[in-house]
């Protein structure tokens, strides 16, 4: 359960500025501070710029994510000067380090950098001491993500409780989109292939017909020719299943690198699974089986003595 | 089954044969009659178009006669399914062809184990008699080679090996010879000769003046009769 996280995120209308929701939420700090229901092992906090005026926090420590900080030349140690918005007065900041971003999809295009702070830094700094947009809490193993969230939200009126798998699910909705999207493109071109390889199979057939002819008329069953048939369309599928693999894996990598390049990201881009790996296999050999049946079957439906010639 | 019958092996009387073309009735056969006996190697010879590979046909039980009866081993071929003929073709009669129809994608070996795999001879022996009879027509370093890899000659004999797989009362060869130089033809004479001797049953349609000299009978058919 290492790593499994409660999200609290507030839920108050009534409070909303700029956009963003708001929760003043010292009591829920407090809450999990005091480990009643659920110790609080590690919490980030991020909040809405709403651009009143306030005094600099002493000692105002950064950290810079890379990409940005590589762009911009800023190194650790080197300070920054920041501002609440963008009419407030400079803060001086020491940047204490440069951290790599995580790789997140939903930020691959954002043109913001990421800045953290010290929670206290950042409330001072936007004036907003003891208030939270939304942090998280990682449950100790065992705790049921489910549970502790259903817990947590009677605890503290207007704020929503969400398990991290819940978030990630609902902010995946463009991809799962995608992801249909490219699955009914295999599907249509795992057909196409299907058709494509049925007629190879029926050409390949044809070019031995009357050898097989020749075979059923010295009484070779028609189901060892069959057999024979089928099992050769399916090895003929099972090898181009194994070269598109290997094509998929190639243009997996190539995908990624391309992109991971062009947006400075550690992010995945494309995957092969092991799952995908079965699948595409299993419909390879199925559509192969598939070609097989359908070649022998025009191959069984003459005459042998027709196709010798009489 | 090989009792069956006494000394004849398939015996034709009077059969005659018409097939349709499109919207044209043929008459292969007129009311042929033949009798082949253990040990018999015997040549038909003929026109082209006279009935020789229809009435090999029929003698092998691929194809059953319009009329009259066809008797192999004392069982007439009309009485029996088309399973149960498979199954005697497969058991008791060899087939070569003059365009050889070996599968291209099998060896020589896997070819003549064909016949063999489908009476369901174990492996092991399977692959041992296909052998043998690969070393009997002098192909036995040509064991791996595809039909592809062979001569027209080492194709032929490829096809002969398949035909003696399964040990056939009969081997039926319709122009064994028609797509082999006269120098490949002579040694596929040969080796019918030798297999012969050896007591294989051989009934061959020919053109190949030479081949049906060299048999031990001969009858010829002429607009779908037989002649002695």
């Amino acid at each position: 359960m290492d790593g499994q996280v409660a999200r609290c995120q507030a839920r108050q209308r009534d409070r909303l500025r700029g956009g963003q929701a708001r929760l003043k939420c010292p009591a829920v700090l407090a809450l999990c501070l005091a480990g009643m229901a659920f110790p609080l092992e590690g919490a980030s906090v991020v909040r809405a710029t709403d651009g009143r005026r306030s005094p600099c926090p002493d000692s105002l420590q950064v950290l810079i994510e890379r990409p940005y900080a590589a762009r911009a030349g800023i190194e650790a140690g080197g300070t920054v000067r920041l501002r609440a918005a963008p009419d407030g007065e400079p803060c001086e900041a020491l940047v204490a380090g440069i951290f790599e971003p995580p790789a997140d999809p939903s930020r691959l295009t954002g043109t913001r950098p990421r800045v953290l702070f010290h929670l206290p830094h950042l409330q001072t700094l936007a004036g907003r001491e003891g208030e939270v947009d939304y942090f998280t809490v990682r449950l100790r193993p065992g705790v049921d993500p489910a549970v502790a969230a259903r817990s947590l939200e009677p605890l503290m009126v207007g704020t929503q409780v969400l398990p991290t798998a819940e978030v990630a699910e609902r902010a995946s909705t463009t991809f799962r989109v995608v992801s249909r999207f490219q699955a009914a493109i295999a599907g249509i071109t795992l057909v196409a292939g299907g058709v494509f390889l049925a007629c190879i199979m029926v050409l390949k057939v044809q070019e031995r017909r009357t050898a097989v002819a020749a075979a059923r008329l010295g009484g070779i069953p028609r189901r060892i020719l069959m057999g024979w048939t089928v099992a050769e369309a399916a090895l003929l599928s099972a090898l181009g299943g194994v070269a598109g693999l290997g094509v998929g894996f190639a243009a997996s990598a190539i995908v990624n690198a391309y992109y991971q390049r062009a947006y400075d990201t550690t992010l995945v881009f494309s995957i092969v699974t092991r799952e995908m790996v079965a699948q595409g296999l299993l419909v390879a050999v199925v559509l192969g089986m598939g070609a097989g049946v359908v070649a022998g079957a025009r191959l069984f439906a003459t005459d042998p003595l027709e196709q010798i010639g009489r | 089954m090989r009792g069956a019958g006494g000394d004849t092996v398939v015996a034709a009387r009077e059969v005659t044969r018409d097939y349709r073309r499109g919207r044209t009735r043929v008459r292969a056969l007129r009311g042929a009659t033949v009798t082949v006996r253990r040990r018999d190697f015997l040549a038909v010879t003929g026109p082209s178009g006279s009935g020789k590979s229809t009435l090999l046909h029929l003698l092998g039980g691929v194809d059953l006669p319009t009329t009259g009866r066809v008797v192999f081993l004392g069982r007439d071929l009309a009485t029996l399914s088309v399973e149960a003929r498979a199954s005697l073709r497969l058991h008791e009669v060899g087939l070569v062809f003059q365009r050889f129809h070996l599968l291209p994608m099998l060896t020589a070996i896997e070819n003549v184990e064909l016949p063999l795999a489908a009476a369901r001879v174990p492996r092991r022996e399977r692959r041992e008699r296909a052998a043998a009879m690969l070393e009997r027509v002098g192909l036995e370093d040509r064991l791996r080679h595809r039909p592809g890899e062979l001569s027209g000659g080492e194709c032929q004999r490829v096809a002969i090996a398949r035909s003696l797989a399964n040990d056939p009362a009969v081997v039926l060869a319709d122009e064994p010879t028609g797509e082999l130089d006269r120098a490949t033809s002579r040694r596929v004479l040969a080796l019918f000769q030798e297999l012969n001797a050896a007591g294989t049953t051989l009934v061959v349609a020919t053109h190949d003046l030479e081949l049906a000299d060299g048999a031990r009978r001969r009858i010829e058919v002429v607009d779908g009769r037989t002649r002695p």
